[in-house]
């Protein structure tokens, strides 16, 4: 699910839709703007394969886990791996 | 009657005259040289000399107005109908276009008067000959005191004594007849239609000829193809007549098709905007049914996967990332609600406001549709009155063209019509035509006996009143002048007695030229008879050794030779004392 399988075509598995929204998310936005920019950008790189909107929150659940995505008053944005976590540990 | 001919110069040998046969001698003087002649002792001057008196329009080459006479001023005495003593009338060459008139006669116009000297335009002065001389009424188109003077004094220079129905060599037939036909008491209205005709025919000839040049013929074109131009003409002229009356203007009409522009603009700029819309709620709808999902079992066998793939690098607990999970869920579905509504209430703005805005651009299309601007209705009025000239040009030219092709035939059925009435007028008029003819034939005898036949007739000719005088003829020579002066004297006689010229008859030397002495003696005998029966004056010149023959012949001319006599001395013998 998250790296491609046998059932998991790359270009749906969880890091690589992740790579692609931390790649759009050159700036904090709501999450709909990011969910919109997303399916603009794969449609526009050729990347037809069916992405529901879970699959989406999925991938930014495996970004938030890695420590390089945070929800801050309702805005997503990126942050350094290394950098302490928000809240928590 | 003439009385005195003189001149301000005083070498001028003044002239008078008395009533009856006046004959102005002119004599070979003693010790003149074989080598001179009469010629230019002055006979035909006279003659000149009394013709510019009474009005005649000076030419430049004309004796008076010779270097050394123009300012010469001469003077003409004469009996003036109605007035108690004889007018006398001063004309100088040097200002020919005026003359004096002492004392004037009454119903002289004051606007043709010269203020500071008295003087009267020539013009008045012709003006007033024609109404007093030859009683001819305002109205007399064709008969002129000119026209009619020059067969009451004939002269050589302009060759009145080559054709006794022409007063001049230059007349025209119509012309010279109508003069007649007033002298004799015919109607000259209906002979001075023949002039009328003839003005006609030509300008017919003109144009038919103009219309024939490839050029010309186009602007006056033929009458078939105008008919049809015409009826195109109309048809435009109507249409764009019930253009204009039911054209309704629209006050500011460039504004509301302004307006309806923008307002077009608009509604298209709304419709682009909810299509955009309307694909975004779609969007938004699918996206909310999505989010609904409310299993969430997957999150775990992910986290699992996660940290047996990325192991170390895991950095959030799995109840922290439920929790980023579900917040993420709950504002996102918030959020899809959020647009949803926004966009759907953009949407139900948007066709109150398309509704709104295409009401209110039907009402200015209406409005536009029903006129147009005012400076559309100027133009289509200056259109009409375009074509309104143009139709009214094709209508003038149609005229003009079926005028032209169809004078011919008038011009002929007026000529035969004109005829057929002169010919009744004749008719008619017989006892006149008798009067004459029996006159001249009477004349005719007293010169050549009465074995000649001899007939004046009168006749209505296609071209014009046709009056031919006839001797019987033997070749004798001098037969032509005699017929001329038979001619004159009958007709002095018969338009004098009825009022319509005045008394006297002038003739030139010349008119004897080649006569035979008998018949000379004769004609000055009936000169002097007639003259006297009848109150004429009648004034001829004669060299002295014609008039010598005639006494041969037992004519004695004694009592009627003027007292002033031309000789051709050469210094001082002429009419004008001195040569020239």
């Amino acid at each position: 699910m998250i790296t491609p399988t046998k059932g998991i075509a790359p270009q749906r598995a969880l890091v690589v839709v992740g790579a692609q929204v931390l790649q759009l998310l050159d700036r904090p936005m709501t999450v709909s703007q990011t969910w919109a920019r997303l399916k603009e950008w794969r449609s526009g790189h050729g990347h037809h394969a069916p992405l529901p909107f879970w699959w989406f929150v999925l991938s930014l659940d495996v970004l938030y886990a890695l420590g390089v995505l945070e929800l801050d008053r309702d805005l997503l944005r990126r942050r350094q791996a290394n950098a302490a976590p928000a809240g928590g540990e | 009657m003439l009385r005195r001919l003189g001149a301000s110069d005083h070498r001028f040998r003044a002239l008078q005259f008395r009533a009856g046969l006046n004959i102005l001698v002119a004599d070979t003087a003693n010790g003149s040289r074989d080598t001179d002649s009469r010629n230019g002792a002055g006979k035909s001057s006279m003659i000149e000399l009394i013709h510019f008196m009474l009005g005649e329009r000076s030419e430049p080459k004309s004796l008076p107005r010779q270097a050394v006479l123009q300012k010469v001023e001469f003077n003409l005495t004469l009996d003036w109908p109605r007035l108690p003593e004889p007018v006398t009338v001063h004309r100088s060459g040097e200002r020919h276009t005026w003359v004096r008139l002492h004392p004037a006669p009454s119903g002289v116009d004051q606007g043709q008067l010269d203020l500071g000297t008295g003087a009267v335009r020539n013009t008045e002065w012709q003006r007033l000959i024609e109404r007093d001389l030859f009683n001819l009424p305002e109205q007399h188109d064709g008969v002129s005191g000119r026209n009619l003077l020059s067969f009451l004094i004939r002269r050589v220079s302009s060759a009145g004594y080559v054709s006794a129905v022409h007063g001049h060599v230059r007349q025209a037939d119509h012309d010279a007849a109508t003069n007649l036909a007033y002298l004799f008491g015919l109607d000259h209205h209906l002979a001075d239609r023949y002039r009328a005709l003839r003005a006609r025919e030509n300008a017919r000839q003109q144009m038919q000829k103009a219309a024939q040049d490839p050029l010309m013929g186009r602007i006056i074109g033929k009458v078939a193809d105008l008919r049809s131009e015409i009826a195109l003409a109309e048809r435009r002229v109507a249409e764009l007549q019930g253009q204009v009356d039911n054209f309704h203007v629209v006050p500011e009409y460039e504004h509301l098709r302004r307006r309806a522009d923008d307002v077009d603009q608009a509604i298209r700029r709304l419709i682009a905007r909810d299509t955009a819309d309307r694909r975004n709620l779609e969007d938004v709808e699918r996206a909310l049914q999505e989010a609904i999902e409310p299993d969430i079992s997957y999150l775990e066998p992910v986290y699992g996967q996660l940290g047996v793939i990325l192991g170390g690098q895991v950095r959030r607990r799995f109840d922290e990332v439920e929790a980023f999970h579900h917040s993420v869920v709950r504002n996102r579905r918030r959020y899809l609600e959020e647009e949803r509504d926004t966009v759907r209430q953009r949407l139900a703005d948007s066709e109150a406001e398309r509704g709104r805005l295409g009401a209110q651009l039907a009402a200015t299309l209406r409005t536009l549709e029903e006129g147009g601007a005012l400076s559309a209705l100027t133009t289509l009025q200056q259109v009409l009155g375009e074509q309104r000239a143009t139709l009214s040009a094709l209508q003038h030219r149609y005229e003009a063209a079926q005028a032209l092709e169809s004078t011919r035939r008038e011009i002929t059925q007026a000529r035969l019509s004109l005829q057929d009435e002169m010919n009744r007028d004749i008719e008619d008029r017989r006892g006149f035509v008798d009067e004459a003819t029996v006159l001249f034939s009477d004349f005719a005898r007293a010169l050549y006996g009465s074995d000649r036949s001899a007939y004046l007739r009168f006749e209505a000719a296609p071209n014009s009143l046709r009056i031919e005088p006839h001797i019987q003829s033997d070749n004798s020579g001098g037969i032509g002048s005699m017929v001329i002066f038979c001619f004159d004297l009958t007709l002095a006689v018969l338009a004098h007695r009825a009022g319509r010229a005045p008394d006297f008859l002038v003739h030139d030397s010349h008119l004897f030229d080649g006569v035979d002495e008998r018949q000379l003696a004769a004609a000055l005998g009936l000169a002097a008879r007639t003259a006297e029966r009848e109150g004429l004056q009648y004034i001829i010149s004669m060299n002295s050794d014609d008039l010598d023959k005639a006494g041969r012949r037992g004519f004695d001319a004694t009592p009627y030779r003027l007292p002033e006599q031309l000789t051709d001395r050469y210094e001082d013998g002429g009419l004008f004392g001195f040569r020239f």
